[in-house]
């Protein structure tokens, strides 16, 4: 793991990132103190699936490649975020995280990830997102219900 | 389809059901004091929703400040499918019935709160909710939501209640997701 740009350096970066679009420069400055920048090469695991974790991760540069036992759920760039699940209640992490490219992330302790939730900016935008995907997932088990109701209505085998 | 595999479709629905119907709890043991005139105060009613468990005196009196408190007659609809609202609602006493396109999904009583997702995101309700009692409820409008956001232990319960939503909706797909391609479960 890599050098710390300077405080101002990493102020100019968040300012591009959409999670904190609705933050002053003094929040971003604030933001900048509670996290750790680092640089991380190719091939580096940033949360490992199944391992206790409770950092919280936001990709400034590069790529990180998501994956569910061995298969591959998602890739996340410049902008994105993880982690927050863990950050919030201790949990094991559900997915594995690699670098797949040079990779600039901000990582945040849960402690310090509590303070930066109070900052109304990032809250609202986190806030967004949590309740993004808990209507995907409640859309998507209703889904689930529904087939499940249909096969209930098919007619019974002949046997 | 043989009656095993509607076993394992009931399991499922079952464990669907769960998963939709989660909410925080277990600080339904609470002692809750009442008023000389058996009624309980409305700071009271709060101390009793696991929601507000983390508050102090101050913040639920902020609570208080920031919500209507409204009496709701048995069978009325509260919130219907695909209309807009941005209202939040905490059961304080009574239960109500949640169904999706007609299907009853959930059950929730006291302490259960409902609308969250609307009132964060401005979307069109994902459910209706029906009072099946009479309802003494806690409201909360989208502006007061926002600066309701603003006391740490209300913002970091809701927090904490939807990440563990994410999480046990994540894994009943996964065990959906799996069950579906025959694969080896994950060890937890």
């Amino acid at each position: 793991m890599g050098f710390m740009l300077s405080r101002e350096a990493t102020v100019d970066r968040l300012e591009l990132v959409d999670a904190f679009k609705g933050c002053t420069r003094s929040q971003l400055k604030q933001v900048a103190r509670l996290a750790e920048r680092v640089q991380v090469g190719e091939g580096e695991v940033l949360a490992r699936e199944g391992r206790i974790g409770r950092e919280f991760f936001l990709v400034l540069s590069g790529t990180v490649r998501v994956t569910q036992a061995g298969r591959e759920v998602n890739e996340l760039g410049p902008g994105s975020f993880f982690g927050e699940l863990a950050a919030i209640n201790p949990g094991i992490r559900n997915a594995t995280v690699t670098a797949v490219s040079e990779v600039e992330v901000l990582i945040i302790g849960p402690r310090e990830f509590a303070t930066m939730a109070a900052i109304p900016g990032f809250r609202d935008a986190l806030f967004k997102s949590m309740a993004d995907r808990l209507r995907t997932a409640d859309a998507r088990l209703a889904a689930v219900y529904q087939e499940g109701e249909d096969l209930e209505d098919e007619p019974p085998p002949q046997t | 389809v043989s009656s095993s595999t509607d076993e394992a479709v009931l399991d499922l629905l079952t464990r669907v059901a769960l998963a939709l119907a989660w909410k925080p709890g277990g600080a339904e043991d609470d002692v809750i004091v009442k008023n000389s005139d058996g009624k309980l105060s409305l700071i009271d009613r709060l101390h009793g929703v696991p929601w507000f468990a983390a508050c102090t005196e101050e913040q639920l009196e902020a609570v208080v400040r920031l919500a209507e408190r409204l009496h709701i007659d048995a069978g009325e609809v509260i919130l219907r499918e695909g209309r807009l609202g941005r209202e939040l609602f905490v059961i304080l006493e009574g239960s109500v019935v949640v169904t999706r396109a007609g299907r009853v999904v959930n059950e929730w009583g006291v302490g259960d709160y409902f609308g969250e997702l609307a009132a964060i995101e401005g979307v069109p309700r994902t459910a209706t909710v029906t009072a099946i009692t009479d309802l003494d409820v806690l409201i909360v409008g989208p502006r007061e939501f926002d600066a309701m956001m603003d006391i740490p232990g209300v913002r970091n319960a809701l927090f904490a209640g939807m990440a563990r939503r994410i999480r046990e909706g994540d894994d009943m797909l996964d065990v959906y997701a799996e069950d579906e391609a025959g694969a080896d479960r994950r060890p937890e």
